[in-house]
């Protein structure tokens, strides 16, 4: 469909509020998707101009220049030259600079304006340049660039209608809007830029710099002096003390609103979810149907759906940090840190992120510039211990590790201590190796610009945590979806079991004679043996050599397929093939139940305290959660990623899990 | 004439030129660290890397690893 409309290109340096004029141009009308074929994402909108024609707006990646370092700024080049491979193309480029900063900005709008696109100059943020004394002489501009030049302020509106206006009439009647001089060839015919004789690419920076210089000198009438707000502002936030100080507060801010103050939210989704599911068995008929909708697609649903508090409670820190020039600092204080396994400081976040769930995590890295920089980071980001990974670890350990205390040290706190420090030590070993083979190669240099303090718009907040969460629904959700019915079929198929159809017609038996403690004690008994003559049961068998040098038995095996759907759901199926009701508080029983139980070949425990470490061994290192699969797979645009993923993290897990329980029964543990 | 990460906190240096050939010094020279240009030594990361610096009005945060590249001259 878009197609059919002009397609413009905003081109800019970052921080020159150019996403901030691509939201006012494009409100809602707005969607984010990759470029086919490169990890870039691509941001478009459709936006509509006073004759009531319409264009698309392309938001471009930020870049400092033409001369890509990157595969976001090759693709802003590629644009730009009308390369035929191009990802993209554009019909015509809005330059957006900061006015504020015309000192160093105006290189690259020099080297766009080279590029012989029809094009115009957007000097943004002008009410902060007026505030801070700066006034720019733009028909002086105009003359000197020939193209026109408009005078904006993205978040106040200033001078937006104007933008408008004028890409409306620089096309269709041929005259560019803007350019009262009679210089008017910008926009229409891009081959008359008087002051422009070579290419960009012939463009040397010192000359480039020079040229900059000489126009600043020509229309700018007051230096912009830096504004004192700044100066206190980094005194305290980068301060040698101060400054780790207040950050280490932020992020356990940060951590602490994913990690709780999202299960309100969570909460009243899921009572939502089972109100619908109530509704929906009241409603359809008992079979195959209701089954499907209920335990099926709206199960799905209900996972999918309870993501979207926690990403939209770190989206939102994202942007708030991000939009003030926070982010910078806290990658300027972090980047010694995260140096040493060789990522950058801005990876701290994602990372941080990734201890309540490896979801927003991973959504959160697109705040890496560097493309070796991000995959790294998407790599080892499942390792960090999820909180999904929690009521395993907690029933486990409540089962089999004895209460005993160690002066102020329990030896359950240091066991759950363990798996998360398991986690990290795993991830930077596979950060260190990583980087040292597939993700090898030169290191990018780490030019960051520290942006000046901004207060956020509430617009541009907004519209970040919006487009996070629908990419996430749109994308991840589908496959998240597709995942719960294949893994609601596998448990609930072939059905019909002689041993099941006793057992229910026992139950319901007892439910006419009025036993009801015995009937739903039978009842639970029959889904249990259900489940366990359903394909899941049977592939529980068939996986069952694989996991039994780990000490895992067949019903061990089910439940790590269950955890597919996510990790916690581990405890309610292994409370349903133990024939306990998992509906309730299944941790409790289990806890009592997993230690009693008894191999019926040996007639000896069936799960020992060595079997319960290295399953918590075994879920800290395995990837088995597909919603991680399915964003890790959205965020690198390919599947070589996530599958590489699954295979390294699976068999480490794996390997890991046979050394501590064939190494803890040689030295008989077991 | 010394290298950059030499530059005291808070001092102020004009560009010489920047060591070795390769694809970042071409970045180094676009983000406009061309010879000539004064810039300013702002402050030091906690762990003392990496730097900020002012170069024609913006702050940039550099590692010292490539600060080291850049040849310049105190004022």
């Amino acid at each position: 469909m878009s197609k059919h409309f002009e397609r413009i290109a905003l081109v800019g340096s970052p921080n020159s509020g150019k996403s901030s004029l691509f939201n006012r141009l494009t409100g809602l009308r707005q969607k984010v998707a990759n470029y086919p074929g490169v990890t870039v994402e691509k941001r478009a909108g459709t936006c509509h101009l006073p004759s009531g024609r319409q264009v698309e707006i392309l938001d471009l990646p930020g870049t400092y220049s033409l001369t890509p370092r990157s595969p976001d700024e090759a693709l802003v080049r590629d644009v730009l030259e009308g390369r035929s491979g191009a990802a993209a193309h554009a019909d015509r480029v809005v330059a957006v600079v900061d006015a504020t900063r015309l000192d160093r900005q105006l290189y690259l709008a020099l080297q766009i304006l080279r590029t012989r696109r029809p094009a115009m100059l957007v000097l943004n943020l002008m009410d902060e340049a007026q505030a801070q004394g700066i006034e720019i002489d733009v028909p002086a501009l105009e003359l000197l660039l020939g193209v026109p030049v408009l005078a904006v302020s993205a978040k106040t509106g200033m001078g937006v209608d104007r933008l408008r206006q004028t890409i409306d009439g620089a096309n269709g009647n041929g005259l560019a809007a803007g350019t009262s001089n009679g210089n008017g060839n910008g926009a229409g015919n891009g081959n008359g830029h008087a002051v422009l004789p070579e290419t960009w690419t012939e463009l040397d920076p010192a000359r480039g710099y020079k040229e900059v210089e000489s126009i600043v000198r020509q229309v700018v009438r007051r230096r912009p002096t830096e504004k004192a707000v700044r100066g206190r502002l980094d005194a305290v936030l980068t301060h040698k003390i101060l400054g780790p100080l207040l950050f280490v507060i932020l992020m356990a801010t940060v951590f602490q609103s994913i990690y709780a103050w999202a299960t309100p939210a969570m909460d009243l989704l899921d009572a939502g979810v089972r109100a619908l599911g109530g509704l929906g068995r009241a409603t359809i008929p008992a079979g195959p149907i209701q089954s499907l909708l209920v335990d099926g697609i709206l199960a799905g649903v209900g996972t999918v759906a309870s993501f979207i508090p926690q990403l939209a409670i770190l989206f939102f820190f994202i942007a708030v940090m991000e939009d003030t020039g926070y982010m910078a600092r806290a990658a300027f204080l972090m980047d010694r840190v995260m140096g040493s396994v060789g990522l950058p400081g801005r990876a701290f976040l994602p990372l941080l992120s990734s201890f309540a769930c490896a979801i927003p995590g991973i959504m959160a890295t697109r705040t890496l510039p560097s493309r070796n920089d991000r995959l790294a980071t998407i790599l080892i980001a499942p390792l960090m211990s999820c909180s999904a990974r929690l009521p395993v670890y907690a029933l486990l350990i409540g089962a089999f590790i004895p209460d005993r205390h160690f002066g102020i040290l329990s030896l359950r706190g240091l066991t759950l201590l363990s798996m998360y420090f398991l986690g990290i030590v795993a991830a930077l070993g596979v950060a260190w190796v990583a980087r040292r083979t597939v993700l090898r190669g030169p290191r990018t240099a780490h030019v960051l610009e520290m942006p000046p303090y901004r207060v956020p718009s509430a617009r541009s907040v907004f519209l970040a945590i919006r487009e996070r969460c629908l990419l996430f629904l749109g994308q991840a959700g589908s496959v998240i979806l597709a995942v719960s019915i294949v893994l609601w079929f596998l448990a609930s198929y072939p059905g019909g079991h002689p041993e099941t159809k006793a057992l229910e017609s026992r139950a319901a038996a007892a439910a006419a004679a009025g036993h009801r403690a015995d009937a739903a004690k039978l009842r639970t008994e029959a889904s249990g043996s259900a489940l366990r003559h359903s394909f899941a049961g049977e592939m529980g068998h068939l996986i069952e050599p694989a996991i039994a040098p780990l000490g895992f038995d067949w019903k061990l095996g089910v439940g790590l397929l269950s955890s597919i759907a996510a990790r916690e759901v581990m405890v309610s199926t292994m409370a349903t093939m133990n024939n306990l009701d998992g509906s309730a508080d299944p941790s409790e029983s289990l806890r009592q139940a997993l230690p009693r139980a008894v191999n019926p070949k040996t007639g000896l425990p069936l799960y020992t305290p060595l079997v319960a470490i290295s399953l918590m061994v075994f879920f800290a290192l395995a990837l088995q959660c597909m919603s991680t699969v399915a964003v890790a797979k959205r965020e690198t645009n390919s599947w070589r990623w996530p599958i590489g993923m699954l295979v390294m993290m699976n068999v480490m897990a794996w390997v890991a899990s046979l050394a501590v329980y064939q190494g803890g029964r040689m030295l008989g543990w077991g | 004439m010394r290298s950059l990460d030499r530059i005291v906190p808070g001092s102020r240096a004009v560009v010489h030129g920047i060591e070795a050939e390769d694809s970042f010094t071409r970045s180094l020279l676009e983000l406009g660290l061309v010879p000539g240009t004064e810039i300013e030594v702002i402050r030091r990361a906690p762990l003392g890397d990496p730097i900020e610096l002012v170069v024609r009005g913006s702050h940039f945060s550099i590692r010292r690893q490539e600060a080291r590249r850049i040849l310049v001259k105190a004022l």
